[in-house]
């Protein structure tokens, strides 16, 4: 039968109530850290963008504010030389602008001054194929594509020269330098490793702290795609946690600049952004496992200290079973199991009382039984014989019947004294050197008779054997006991054969029969007190049920064993072993 | 199977499910920890650059070869600090188109270490006239390079200068005037079999020691290296007028750290 012990089951006991609450909680409480802290970091994210692509976007107006010229009057005609002289110097006065230029309204350069070059041998040329010239003789602020050079990224702004009535009388333009966004962008700061960038129109970065990403285009990516076209990526999207630019994993966010059709965007390595969780979190984990394994050892330990009095009491009901009472369990445990190890000493004390008892009532009741009942067997022979006169044919049968009767009587009281005697110690064993051989021939002779009756013959092959340690007479009662079963449980015509083995440092004797055997839950209780095999082939069969029970406590006491091999119709061959001198 | 013996079995089947469900919970919360990141595009750290416009000729490796060149009746006005002056401007140059192209090509440069003595006067270089970047002396000087410098037996011959290095080019600094670049307007490219097919710039010294010079002399050797590469200009040659600011096109007057290549001469080059 399956059996969980109650240690397993103190063991999962623990592990449920201790160590799945504690395992939830943990998994619980990674989760809702890492969760919280992906927010935390989105938050961090979008405040920076907010702050980022406020200055830049500043920048950007504060710089087309310079290029929206309005002149005080109201005519097509051009601004003069000098005017348009003052007007460049004070552009010039933005570090951001790097040139500037007044462009006729058929786009003819008609001045052109810069910061960073002397314009006096540069040739005026027409740009009137210019986009910027386009848009801005359309009256339109025109900011081109970023550009990157060796002294960081350029812009194109163009923007008109409008008179008082709103008519274009010339065009400026402007190289811009980005380098305040870049600084801009520098100086913004998420933990050791994040950064911003800057997308233009065309998907370009055109300013980042990493020079290596300037100039790449990110149009390819559908993120960047979506950014551009003024949706902000508020970092907690399924994909703002994604390959950054620089190859590993980040949480990102983007906020989209709608006027330039332009996009800010953060990227945070996850191990930056994630370093202090990821630590507590391996802290959790680590802290998880410890307990869950010493949980599982307490548990263990626990069970086996519950257990310990509980084997002690299983190991005291089982002594109480084989009515073995000499015992005293001394349970310290100062509870109900200590209690109940004092009831059971309890019960062991009055059990061995009442034994001591019944066996004392058998062995008295055996031994006034004895007198009487010799003596009727007495009797009764003499009367048989015909020393009280003739018996009436009438009579012979049922006197026989009496004697059996009697004969069975004597046996019982000659059992149950051996049996008394044994439990109350006083079968006395005197080992000695013994021959097996002239045993086993007087038990033959004296067994012929009722081996004759039942045509069953007797083979003993003797040989030269090694003496053994046992008592002759009480060997001879062993051999009687097994010979005389053998016959009583042997068909007519049936066959016993008795033969001896040497095996190491002992000699077995076999007695084979060819009797009705037995089943192998027969074979279980042979040896039990008072018992019996019960069917219509031993209901005619006499016995105490004691015989075998002596002849195991006899074999027992001269320190030998003794064992049956037996099939239910295949005969049963009993053996015994003693140890040679 | 009798009832006690079920009841353990569903007992210890059922513990085990819920302990197994509690640490599979586990296990996805650190699986989904380490889970990969959205796919996300991300620009190649190189390209693959190549000639203008011809995938076929790659040129992620660039062997631009120097010379001062001086015709022998101007053997006398020699620039004396033509190499520095010539050092330090293919090095900017080189960042320059590095930078340009996302560090995505090589480029290094090998100066020849004398002045080169032309056989002939200016006059026969120059033809009669100079105008339109004096493509005579380009010509003219290349041939005698390649039978000189380049061509084993040649007197001023020197294995080292004349080894292939990827992509070659020569630069010829021309003590006369003229400034130009050969330009294969052929798309399907001829490839380059030996030096006389060497895509050649010349440069008229004074760009690059001249002060008058010194805002964009730089910028159209530059300039004229675009030409090698493939880089058509980017304005009307007869009128001057520009279609862009870019190097190609009205930006060769602007000083060289604020110039740039337009981005489709970039495409051409196999920035995308």
């Amino acid at each position: 039968m399956t059996r969980l012990s109650i240690k397993t089951k103190l063991t999962w006991a623990f592990a449920f109530l201790g160590l799945l609450p504690l395992l939830l909680l943990g998994v619980l409480t990674l989760y809702v850290i890492d969760y919280t802290h992906r927010q935390d970091v989105a938050t961090m994210e979008n405040q920076l963008l907010a702050q980022k692509s406020a200055e830049v976007q500043k920048f950007l107006d504060d710089t087309a504010g310079l290029f929206e010229i309005k002149v005080g009057y109201n005519s097509s005609a051009a601004i003069s030389d000098r005017d348009q002289k003052f007007l460049l110097e004070s552009l010039l006065q933005n570090p951001s602008i790097l040139e500037a230029e007044f462009i006729n309204t058929d786009g003819q350069e008609a001045y052109k001054i810069s910061s960073v070059q002397d314009t006096s041998f540069v040739p005026l040329a027409n740009l009137k194929s210019f986009t910027a010239f386009q848009k801005a003789l359309a009256g339109q602020i025109y900011f081109g594509p970023v550009e990157q050079t060796l002294s960081g990224p350029l812009m194109t702004v163009a923007g008109p020269v409008t008179s008082e009535g709103g008519t274009v009388v010339m065009v400026v333009i402007g190289k811009i330098s980005l380098e305040p966004l870049v600084k801009t962008l520098s100086f913004a700061n998420l933990g050791n490793s994040g950064y911003l960038y800057l997308v233009d129109q065309s998907g370009y970065v055109v300013g980042s702290a990493e020079k290596k990403y300037l100039g790449k285009n990110l149009m390819a990516s559908a993120w960047i795609k979506e950014l551009l076209s003024g949706r902000s990526q508020d970092g907690l999207g399924p994909d703002d946690r994604r390959t950054g630019l620089g190859g590993q994993t980040v949480l990102a966010a983007g906020k989209a600049l709608p006027k330039q059709a332009w996009a800010l965007v953060a990227e945070w390595p996850e191990a930056d952004a994630f370093a202090l969780t990821s630590q507590l979190q391996n802290q959790i984990g680590a802290f998880l496992a410890v307990v869950f394994l010493a949980v599982l050892g307490l548990g263990w330990l626990a069970g086996r200290q519950i257990l310990r009095p509980l084997k002690a009491l299983e190991a005291a009901a089982e002594r109480l079973g084989e009515g073995k009472f000499d015992f005293n369990l001394d349970l310290n445990t100062g509870d109900e199991l200590e209690e109940l190890g004092r009831v059971i000493n309890h019960a062991a004390a009055d059990l061995k009382r009442l034994q001591e008892l019944k066996e004392e009532f058998v062995f008295i009741a055996a031994h006034e039984l004895r007198t009487p009942v010799t003596a009727t067997k007495g009797y009764l022979s003499m009367i048989s014989g015909g020393d009280a006169g003739p018996v009436p044919s009438a009579i012979k049968p049922l006197i026989e019947q009496v004697q059996n009767a009697n004969q069975r009587l004597v046996q019982l009281v000659e059992d149950l004294l051996q049996v008394a005697r044994n439990d109350a110690g006083r079968l006395t064993i005197a080992l000695a050197p013994t021959d097996l051989g002239p045993c086993v021939d007087s038990v033959i002779a004296e067994l012929q008779p009722l081996a004759a009756e039942k045509h069953i013959s007797v083979e003993y092959q003797t040989s030269a054997l090694p003496k053994i340690s046992a008592d002759s007479q009480r060997l001879k009662e062993i051999l009687v006991n097994l010979v005389g079963n053998a016959i009583k449980y042997t068909p007519n015509g049936g066959k016993i054969k008795i033969t001896h083995e040497l095996n190491g440092n002992e000699v077995i004797t076999h007695i084979a029969d060819t009797g009705i055997g037995m089943t192998a839950e027969e074979r279980a209780h042979l040896f039990e007190k008072f018992y019996r095999i019960k069917n219509t082939e031993t209901s005619k069969i006499s016995g105490t049920g004691l015989g075998l029970f002596i002849v195991k406590q006899i074999v027992e006491k001269m320190q030998g064993r003794i064992w049956v091999i037996s099939e239910k119709g295949q005969g049963s061959t009993f053996s015994f072993a003693f140890e040679r001198t | 199977m009798s009832a006690r013996e079920m009841r353990l079995t569903k007992f210890k089947i059922w513990g085990l499910l819920v302990l197994a469900a509690a640490l599979v919970g586990a296990a996805a919360w650190f699986y989904s920890k380490g889970r990969q990141a959205a796919p996300v595009f991300v620009p190649p750290a190189e390209y693959k650059i190549h000639y203008a416009g011809n995938k076929d000729v790659g040129i992620n490796q660039i062997s631009v070869r120097a010379v001062y060149f001086v015709p022998k009746d101007q053997a006398l006005s020699e620039n004396k600090s033509w190499q520095p002056a010539l050092d330090a401007a293919l090095s900017k140059v080189k960042d320059f188109y590095q930078a340009q192209l996302q560090n995505s090509v090589k480029i290094n440069f090998q100066i020849y270490p004398a002045a080169v003595i032309g056989q002939n006067d200016s006059m026969f270089y120059d033809g009669t006239t100079t105008s339109a970047g004096n493509p005579n002396a380009l010509m003219a000087i290349q041939e005698e390079l390649h039978s000189r410098l380049l061509s084993p037996g040649g007197d001023l011959y020197r294995g080292d200068f004349a080894t292939d290095h990827g992509f070659n080019i020569l630069a010829i600094i021309y003590e006369g005037v003229g400034s130009g670049g050969t330009l294969d307007q052929d798309s399907n490219f001829r490839g380059i079999k030996n030096s006389a097919d060497l895509p050649v710039l010349l440069l008229s010294r004074s760009f690059l020691t001249d002060d008058q010079y010194q805002d964009f002399g730089l910028t159209f050797l530059a300039h004229e290296l675009g030409h090698t590469l493939g880089l058509g200009d980017n304005y009307d040659t007869k009128t001057g007028q520009p279609y862009g600011d870019d190097l190609m096109g009205s930006g060769r007057f602007r000083p060289l750290i604020y110039n740039y290549l337009s981005q489709d001469d970039k495409n051409l080059l196999g920035i995308q």
